[in-house]
């Protein structure tokens, strides 16, 4: 599909749009909120456009490499609009979020649905840590102050929902604790 | 938080990613392709290579080849056809002779008939063939290189002066670009021969070659195959050198075809079926075979 696009067929460019477009403007209005995703969101698929020789299937999937573009022209688009110092620690905070060498959306979506279904599972304190500080981006500071706990508890708590998540989402993650 | 740790929040925070997917406004996917309708592609950012760079360069990849032939290669056969390496290119020499004179360039020959491509100069071939190899070589490289000398010229208004060759009237730029495309392939016909591995042309050659070939389909259908199914037809060819061309009489689109650009060049110059063509086509299979077999009249 993407050595379509590099010959300039844009309903190649349309079909990996209709199958990315969710997960990449996900990935941006997490990073710059609603305003900016939709820029963020274009400017990725035009990126793709431009230079489909970036892509590079031997060290990833298109998923990944449109995921890691997504992450960067958010970075690009917080410090351009000045919230460079709030939002960089969101950001950073996000830069583990690799996504997956998984070609295949639908058993990302699987994936998805199991997360969606551990982190229903947590005890409320556990999964109210881990979606203030993975899909709201907060430091562990920050998340202990919004729950009104001491830092330490609040790392506890993400230890241990981590944990808990990880053991539920066997075998999508195998690992090995310290 | 330990490596380990670190690792788990990595692909947790992936899979919340997909698991937080958000559809992106409607009017987005139409803004997108709004913009890749201006913004040129990739293949068209390529600059193709001019007609006289593709004939010059042909030429001389040619008579390169020509050059490092053994005596003993000149007797193989130059399949798919019958003559040895040495009558290949007393064929090629005829060609160029026919060409030359096409273009109303003076020749040590006399006017040769056009009416059949591989019959044209077979008088040429004849006297060479109790030539010496490397003398029918030499001849050959001398003609290409008359020809090249007067390229400034031929070229001033290319794509608007028309000459006849083999009974089409052939504009002066797209005849250059087949005379690189015929040096190419018989290149390949005597890498075959020789059990050498076949070369592609440079992106630059074959984008002029590919887009040639394709902008004419109309033109050659029309022309030659009156009675042909058509519609508009996309064809995209994939790899450095091809692109995406539109072509038919317009309106809603019955055939989407998907090639390689040089497996299409190849097809092109008869040195792959059309029903062997590696294509991916959806829509009217007829419309693509169709559209095949007049991008084969481009092999001259």
């Amino acid at each position: 599909m993407v050595a379509r696009v590099a010959a300039g067929d844009s309903d190649a460019l349309a079909a990996i749009y209709d199958q990315y477009a969710p997960l990449i403007h996900g990935i941006a209005r997490r990073l710059v909120g609603d305003e900016g995703a939709s820029d963020v969101c274009q400017e990725v698929f035009i990126a793709l456009w431009r230079q489909p020789d970036r892509f590079d299937s031997q060290r990833g999937s298109l998923r990944t490499f449109l995921a890691t573009i997504a992450r960067r022209r958010s970075v690009d688009a917080l410090r351009q609009s000045g919230r460079r110092e709030a939002r960089e620690v969101k950001a950073s905070r996000m830069m583990p979020m690799v996504v997956p060498n998984c070609d295949e959306a639908a058993l990302a979506e699987v994936a998805a649905g199991r997360v969606r279904q551990a982190m229903a599972s947590l005890p409320d304190e556990q999964r109210t840590a881990i979606e203030l500080a993975y899909v709201q981006g907060l430091t562990f500071r920050q998340v202990a102050e919004a729950t009104g706990t001491p830092e330490g508890t609040a790392k506890s708590r993400l230890r241990l929902g981590l944990a808990r998540l990880a053991a539920a989402m066997e075998p999508e993650m195998t690992v090995e604790w310290a | 938080m330990t490596n380990s740790q670190y690792k788990v929040a990595s692909e947790v925070g992936a899979l919340l990613a997909h698991a937080g997917s958000s559809a992106p406004p409607t009017e987005l996917r139409n803004r997108l392709l709004h913009a890749a309708g201006v913004i040129p592609s990739m293949a068209e950012r390529l600059v193709p290579s001019t007609p006289s760079e593709v004939y010059e360069t042909q030429a001389k990849a040619f008579h390169d080849l020509c050059r490092s032939i053994t005596d003993e290669q000149w007797r193989l056969v130059a399949s798919p056809y019958d003559w040895s390496l040495h009558e290949l290119v007393a064929h090629v020499l005829a060609g160029e002779v026919y060409t030359a004179q096409a273009l109303g360039l003076p020749t040590d020959h006399k006017l040769l008939d056009g009416s059949n491509h591989l019959l044209t100069g077979a008088e040429i071939i004849g006297e060479h063939q109790v030539l010496a190899p490397t003398e029918t070589s030499a001849a050959c490289w001398k003609r290409a290189q008359a020809t090249i000398e007067h390229l400034p010229d031929l070229t001033v208004d290319g794509d608007n002066t028309f000459v006849e060759y083999h009974g089409w009237p052939f504009p002066v730029n797209a005849l250059l670009i087949a005379r690189g495309f015929e040096f190419w392939t018989h290149a390949d016909d005597i890498r075959r021969a020789i059990g050498a591995t076949v070369v592609d042309p440079t992106p630059n050659d074959l984008r002029a070659m590919s887009s040639t070939s394709v902008q004419n389909l109309d033109l050659v259908i029309a022309l030659a195959f009156p009675e042909a199914p058509t519609g508009t037809t996309r064809i995209v060819l994939t790899g450095a050198g091809g692109g995406t061309f539109d072509i038919g009489p317009g309106g809603e689109r019955v055939t989407t075809a998907i090639v390689d650009v040089v497996d299409y060049c190849r097809m092109t110059a008869r040195r792959l079926e059309v029903d062997k063509l590696p294509a991916d086509i959806t829509g009217d299979r007829k419309v693509a075979t169709a559209l095949w077999n007049a991008a084969q009249v481009f092999a001259m």
